[in-house]
């Protein structure tokens, strides 16, 4: 692929305001998450490691530590689907025969899972997080006959936010990695584990960070630098020192915009709003838009807002295992906001919108986000009770030809120029 | 009786063993405030309550964000430790209106540090409880309403800074008491007395709080379910196995899988194809 492609998936086209310091920091950045192409998935067995696929991100310190290589067939899916050819990708999985409604970056999975040129793995760990689409992605790879021999193992994920879901879940990340040390000969080495741990909690800590210096406004940078940070820190092989400086950089040049009060170059910020799924592929042709002519910012989507706030605790196996159940269950991206219920994920916008001084709250609805089928009325009238403008859209966030991004920037005019805000 | 008053003693009984237990226990008294209730708006309540104090507090007191290079004091971290506590009633006797406890250190003894933070916030209102704490819980979303404090936006606990500009201006816990108590009271006409705990000695005595807050937040998921469903809404849906009825039929395709793989992984085993 060529480096204009790679560079059009990994990343939204950075703002003006990316200049200098930020433009290496992409360059960086981009080099390391071309590791997510879908490619790297059929190269897999070359590395000469154990392969273990997974349904779901689960725990990247884990399967690091033992030495694995570990693919989220999920995220191979999403970053297919935006791919420059990604629409054909998502039409031959169409015309594989899967119900209309399953969300395209799952569909897209499932062209992978599919594809004569998928390597063989030696264990497969599947979850019923974060959603409907990959839980059934996680039935398609465990009822997949080519790998009917193949060990597998299914996390059951609670719905619930309490200590004992922590404690439940962490108990059952530990049966995972006896499963794991059985099917592929390889010992959790637990001082590597843990050093992989205090990597990831000095990562999460960065990205806390930046995380609150998106409440100066202007904004200083770019927003998505959060997801970027994330994708860094959580899809790729953890405890990278590289990452982790890419981090504190980050953090560094975003610190000095905001003592200078500088915002966005070329963008005079006067709407501030909440983008509350998933991040679309197609936002190069839609935020950079609403930014440059409306003045209007896309704060926060899902990816953008969980950072790993929880600490693991390096005290001992059994208490990192749990810290990291909390962690997967209540800062996890999607499972956040997938899992719990609709007063979470309402308490979570709100919240958001005081904070960090927004003005709208757009509910994309992904169609392929079931989970969110029932709350567009709660959400529409959570805001109108808080005086807070509130936009339904109904889009695919993984294939802009459902609504197209002239389309979605329209309607967003629209709507900011009839509550005012434009 | 209310259901959360058995937690409000709680409260008081734990700071009584703290006391017992040597830690340093200070108590603070925010003036009197007559006659509030009659004021005729929100902003004019919030003037009152927070007269006196060395820092602005209401909306744009602050830009909401203090850097890492300007912060005096870091309170409840991830690795110091944090638990907050909110605790509503309609019983008198429970909660003294204004009064400010603090555990532990103040501000101005912990120049460039992080302590454990525990914050407790009790509330006094004609037929306040558990169905309220949700939408009450809201009014303490602080965002940039208290100079020199920024609570960061990772949910759950507060996670905290006091900036060196307000430390120097003499903020203390008992301004921040004041001040919470002055957004509760000016955001809420319901609310007519609060009472705030800050734990500040050790992430020991956060334990027993946080023990206390989970049971809490169980009780107040009860009153959030219900006041959405007055509203048309069930927010819960019982998607867990063991509220499935059709669970059994599950059981059993998981047996039938099991012994399946034990056939297959035996030897001999057919390694279905």
């Amino acid at each position: 692929m060529s480096d204009k492609a790679t560079q059009m998936t990994m990343t939204t086209p950075a703002l003006a305001s990316d200049a200098g310091v930020f433009d290496q920091l992409n360059r960086e950045a981009n080099g390391i998450l071309a590791e997510l192409l879908p490619q790297k998935l059929l190269e897999a067995p070359k590395g000469g490691k154990p392969f273990v696929i997974g349904s779901d991100e689960v725990l990247p310190e884990i399967v690091s530590a033992m030495d694995l290589y570990y693919n989220i067939l999920t995220v191979t899916g999403a970053t297919a689907a935006g791919m420059p050819d990604g629409a054909q990708t998502i039409d031959k999985a169409i015309e594989m025969g899967v119900e209309s409604r399953l969300c395209n970056a799952v569909r897209c999975a499932m062209y992978y899972l599919y594809s004569p040129l998928m390597p063989m793995p030696d264990a497969i760990v599947t979850t019923n997080s974060p959603c409907d689409a990959v839980d059934t992605l996680g039935i398609m790879m465990d009822n997949y006959k080519p790998w009917a021999h193949v060990p597998k193992f299914h996390l059951d994920a609670p719905h619930g936010r309490e200590e004992e879901d922590f404690v439940y879940f962490g108990k059952q990340l530990k049966e995972m990695v006896l499963f794991l040390e059985k099917a592929t000969g390889r010992k959790l080495d637990l001082g590597r584990f843990l050093a992989l741990c205090e990597e990831s909690n000095r990562q999460g800590a960065l990205l806390a960070e930046f995380q609150e210096l998106k409440r100066a406004v202007p904004c200083p940078v770019d927003p998505d630098w959060a997801r970027r940070g994330f994708r860094l820190s959580r899809w790729i092989p953890p405890g990278r020192p590289e990452v982790t400086d890419i981090l504190r950089r980050l953090v560094a040049a975003t610190e000095e915009r905001v003592k200078a009060k500088q915002g966005m170059d070329g963008v005079d910020e006067k709407i501030r709003f909440l983008w509350w799924d998933v991040s679309p592929v197609w936002a190069g042709k839609l935020f950079p838009r609403l930014a440059t002519e409306l003045g209007a910012v896309c704060l926060m989507d899902y990816y953008s807002y969980a950072a790993p706030w929880t600490v693991i605790d390096t005290t001992s196996e059994e208490s990192a295992l749990r810290t990291f159940g909390k962690r997967y269950l209540i800062d996890t991206p999607m499972t956040r906001q997938a899992m719990h219920g609709a007063d979470f994920w309402i308490e979570d916008a709100l919240r958001i919108v005081k904070e960090f001084r927004l003005d709208a709250v757009v509910m994309p609805c992904h169609i392929g986000h079931k989970d969110l089928n029932a709350f567009p009325k709660i959400a529409r009238d959570a805001c109108r009770e808080a005086g807070i403008p509130f936009l339904f859209l109904g889009c695919d966030v993984w294939d802009e030809r459902y609504m197209p991004p002239d389309k979605v920037f329209e309607t967003m005019k629209t709507f900011f120029q009839s509550v005012g805000l434009a | 009786m209310n259901v959360l008053d058995a937690y409000l003693e709680r409260v008081y009984a734990l700071v009584e063993e703290m006391r017992e237990r040597a830690a340093l226990v200070r108590v603070y008294q925010a003036p009197g405030i007559p006659g509030t209730g009659d004021l005729p708006g929100a902003s004019d309540a919030l003037a009152r309550l927070t007269e006196g104090l060395p820092i602005r507090v209401g909306p744009g007191a602050s830009p909401g964000l203090i850097l890492r290079s300007d912060t005096f004091l870091e309170l409840g971290s991830p690795e110091a430790g944090s638990c907050s506590l909110l605790l509503a009633t309609d019983t008198t006797r429970l909660v003294h209106d204004g009064r400010v406890t603090l555990v532990g250190p103040e501000v101005g003894e912990s120049a460039g540090g992080s302590l454990p933070f525990g914050q407790v916030l009790m509330l006094r209102g004609a037929g306040l409880g558990e169905k309220d704490l949700d939408e009450l819980q809201r009014l303490l979303v602080v965002a940039g309403q208290i100079e020199g404090y920024m609570v960061r936006s990772a949910p759950g606990n507060v996670w905290s800074r006091v900036s060196q500009e307000a430390a120097a201006k003499g903020f203390s816990f008992a301004t921040l008491g004041r001040a919470l108590r002055a957004l509760v009271m000016s955001g809420s006409p319901a609310v007519e007395a609060v009472e705030v705990l800050f734990v500040t000695s050790g992430k020991a005595d956060l334990v027993p709080l946080e023990a206390a807050a989970q049971q809490v937040r169980k009780i107040a998921r009860e009153g959030t379910r219900e006041r959405w469903k007055v509203k048309g809404y069930d927010i819960d849906c019982a998607n867990d196995c063991s509220a499935c009825g059709d669970k059994p039929v599950c059981d059993d395709i998981r047996s039938v899988l099991k012994e399946r793989q034990h056939i297959d992984e035996s030897p001999g085993g057919t390694h279905a194809t």
